[in-house]
């Protein structure tokens, strides 16, 4: 004991207690002594017991412990000790003259941290107090930190549940249960920002929307909501695929962050035409599969992702096809592709073309094949992919929409005419605000369907016969169609005169009621004698069969359609 | 070796009597009381041939040795432990009168 | 995962350099490349020449650097893809914001 410390004043967050345990009276004097010389509050006991039982009482932050006491020793005081302590650390130093390796292995596995040898160098001592000190503080913060860390992702994880069973809820509903459709999401998908929503509109077109959002968890949750309530309320209201479109992508330019966005394939299954409509923005390709599920046609993406576009840059224009009874669609998020195996290859479009070559002739085992096939590769049932198949129903198997059922109402007697000029018709679809206006005629509620379908049709053939001088007779194959699409979106953009009127004259009859709808445009009028031919002018037909009456008038710009209940 | 080492480290004793102040002859009179005590438990263990109780008490009186810088009783403290460790009886009677010796030294040096 | 910022001589064109995968990772490290104080190229260079893949929060870091760099009148190219990179890159259709070459 050569060196000699002066009393230290120690600042108060600097003082620790420290429990002195030593069964010879002279030693535990000078230890005790010396540390108090340091600063710090001192506990004294005379043997191992003692020092367990001040240390539940006390609480000390660090604790010297000489090993060879009588009663209890320190090695089971040591053990006692650092059981009670728990999570908290609190350092124990062995005190010894110990020189015998197994003795000093001994005092390490009862739980000691340190030695300190007898006799005591005041500044060796220091040194471990203060090494431990700084230890303690440390562990103490990383404790709070890890409270603080564990008490936040627990919230985070109910946060996430909560938004799950919202997300499952708004993510994966609407008409999904129609017979002409399959899909598999995981669940892991789901929360991935992976998004499935199908719904009807009132003339009985199917709208189906798969989407990918950026991000996973809440980021991409909170996206899906309201893309959800945009297609929904939109494709109930009659509206178009292009206006929808341009809506969600309107929608979420506006409200997410630049860097998040949705791809997105969006799709109308119209059975009563045989026609599908596809816009594929930034998923992969949408693939068309003919009735011995050979491939007919691929949808590549041609757009940017919801989301990204502004208003002018946006192309809302969806493909429009032929696709007869039986003939199959397919269209999945990018987990398929980049589906990896345990070597880390990739699945990719080979790997979807393997499947689809192995099961030509097969069509209806192309779905399970392709989820087997991607299940093998993988090695586990793959969680992140979603999957959509839609077979076009036969004509016959009209999807049904829905019906509200009309409270006795006594009808009135009005008459309403609208007349929509160019500028109107190359921004607006007319048709959801028609129909709406219709929908509050209570006996009209049941006929809302075949209502909204007419008027789609008497307000398509006058303005893409009237207005827009297209000829049916394109629409004879394939090819054509696509061009008569293309041509009809030009058409419209560039549309600078003309205008279409609608007149609905309600009337009441003693058992009911009765509305004409008239359709007039400035056009030369439209043929109706080519309404037989295999698509083109199909619309006709379908109003005739759905209306009590059909009458085309004066140049045929005129047409007049009867509806009674 | 024990006659190489003085009785007293006459620095260490005057850091101790710094440190403890006015407690020092307190401390005088609590390490000889306890340097009996511990002198009976060796003479005891020997007449019982306790040789684990001669090493436990050897090893305790050498630390406070050390710490009161009795050289030379710490280092016979130290020779009786390891003798005990052997189980050297006649060793450890050696080393006991050694210690006896060295004792009464550091008593007469202390008192 | 490693970014590199090179700004030209006459500090008019700043090439980002990506190496390895182009993913979430990637994030804070793209971002400080063109954030750093006192940066005003003209042009900027994506260089993808070292980048193995590309996800789609790499697509939305594009879109912010083209966001940082004034929308639609942003200058910016992305260069040296490979071919997997140049297919996630042309399913989105960013041929449309980006020179892609």
């Amino acid at each position: 004991m050569a060196t000699q410390l002066s009393a230290s004043a120690l600042k108060v967050a600097d003082r620790l207690t420290v429990l002195v345990a030593d069964d010879n009276p002279a030693d535990r004097m000078i230890l005790g002594r010396l540390v108090e010389r340091l600063g710090h509050q001192v506990y004294l006991a005379e043997n191992g017991q003692v020092a367990v039982e001040q240390f539940s009482e006390r609480r000390p932050d660090i604790v010297l412990l000489d090993a060879l006491m009588p009663v209890m020793d320190g090695f089971e005081a040591a053990r006692l000790i650092k059981q009670q302590a728990g999570e908290d650390l609190v350092p124990i130093i062995f005190l010894t003259s110990l020189t015998e390796t197994d003795a000093l292995v001994q005092c390490l596995e009862a739980g000691g941290d340190d030695f300190l040898t007898k006799p005591y160098n005041p500044v060796i001592l220091d040194a471990k107090i203060s090494a431990f000190r700084r230890m303690r503080e440390m562990h103490q913060t990383l404790q709070a930190q890890r409270d603080v860390i564990a008490a936040q992702h627990a919230s985070l994880l109910q946060d996430q549940e909560v938004a799950k069973i919202i997300f499952d809820r708004v993510a994966h509903s609407g008409a999904l249960s129609h017979s002409s459709l399959r899909y598999l999401q995981s669940p892991y998908a789901m929360f991935n920002g992976d998004i499935l929503l199908a719904a009807n509109r009132p003339s009985g077109e199917m709208h189906l929307l798969l989407g990918d959002f950026t991000g996973h968890g809440l980021s991409a949750a909170i996206g899906a909501m309201p893309l959800a309530e945009v297609f929904y309320a939109m494709t109930a209201k009659g509206f178009a695929l292009r206006d929808i479109l341009f809506e969600l992508n309107d929608k979420l330019a506006t409200i997410l962050p630049v860097g998040i966005f949705c791809c997105a394939v969006l799709i109308e299954v119209n059975p009563d035409k045989g026609l599908v409509e596809i816009w594929n923005g930034g998923l992969p390709d949408v693939m068309i599969l003919g009735p011995s599920a050979e491939l007919m046609r691929s949808v590549a993406s041609t757009n940017l992702p919801l989301g990204v576009a502004n208003r002018q840059r946006f192309n809302p224009q969806p493909e429009v096809m032929v696709m007869r009874p039986g003939e199959r669609l397919l269209c999945w998020t990018d987990g398929v592709i980049e589906s990896r195996n345990q070597a880390g290859e990739l699945f990719g479009e080979a790997g979807v073309h393997e499947v689809l070559d192995a099961y030509l002739g097969h069509p209806g085992r192309i779905f399970d094949g392709l989820l087997g096939a991607l299940e093998r590769f993988h090695g586990s049932p793959e969680d992140d992919v979603s999957l959509l198949q839609v077979v076009m129903p036969e004509r016959s198997e009209r999807i049904p929409s829905p019906r509200a059922t009309a409270p006795p109402s006594r009808p009135q007697d009005w008459c309403l005419s609208y007349t929509y000029r160019a500028a109107s018709i190359r921004e607006q679809n007319p048709l959801p605000f028609l129909l709406s206006r219709l929908l509050e005629i209570p006996g009209l509620r049941p006929q809302a369907g075949a209502l909204f379908t007419v008027l789609s049709e008497l307000y398509s053939n006058a303005l893409e016969h009237g207005l827009l001088r297209l000829d049916s007779a394109w629409k004879q194959d394939s090819d054509g169609f696509a061009l008569y699409y293309q041509e009809r979106g030009e058409r419209l953009r560039s549309l600078v005169d003309g205008w279409i009127r609608i007149t609905l004259n309600h009337l009441p009859t003693p058992d009911g009621g009765m509305l004409q709808i008239e359709c007039e445009d400035s056009g030369n009028g439209f043929a109706p004698d080519r309404a037989c031919a295999d698509y083109a002018g199909r619309g006709l037909a379908l109003v005739a069969a759905l209306a009590q009456e059909v009458e085309v008038k004066g140049a045929s710009s005129t047409v007049r359609v009867v509806f009674s209940w | 070796m024990s006659d190489h080492l003085p009785d007293i480290d006459h620095a260490a004793l005057d850091a101790l009597r710094e440190l403890m102040q006015d407690d020092y002859p307190l401390l005088l009179e609590t390490f000889l009381t306890d340097a009996n005590l511990r002198l009976s438990q060796l003479s005891a263990a020997l007449q019982s041939e306790d040789l684990e109780a001669f090493r436990q008490a050897a090893h305790s009186f050498k630390g406070s040795c050390g710490n009161m810088g009795a050289l030379a009783l710490e280092n016979a403290c130290l020779d009786g432990e390891r003798a005990a460790l052997k189980g050297d009886l006649a060793a450890a009677k050696v080393s006991y009168s050694n210690i006896l010796a060295c004792s009464s030294r550091v008593q007469t040096q202390l008192s | 995962m490693s970014i590199q910022a090179t700004l030209s001589a006459d500090s008019q064109v700043l090439t980002i350099s990506v190496k390895g995968r182009f993913d979430f990772g990637a994030h804070q490290d793209f971002r400080n490349a063109y954030e750093r104080s006192g940066l005003t190229p003209q042009e900027y260079v994506v260089d993808l020449h070292d980048t193995d893949y590309i996800d789609s929060s790499a697509l939305g870091m594009l879109l912010l650097l083209r966001d940082h760099a004034g929308g639609d009148s942003a200058q910016i190219s992305i260069v040296h893809c490979n071919p997997d990179v140049r297919k996630v890159l042309s399913i989105s259709n960013f041929e449309q914001l980006f020179s892609i070459k």
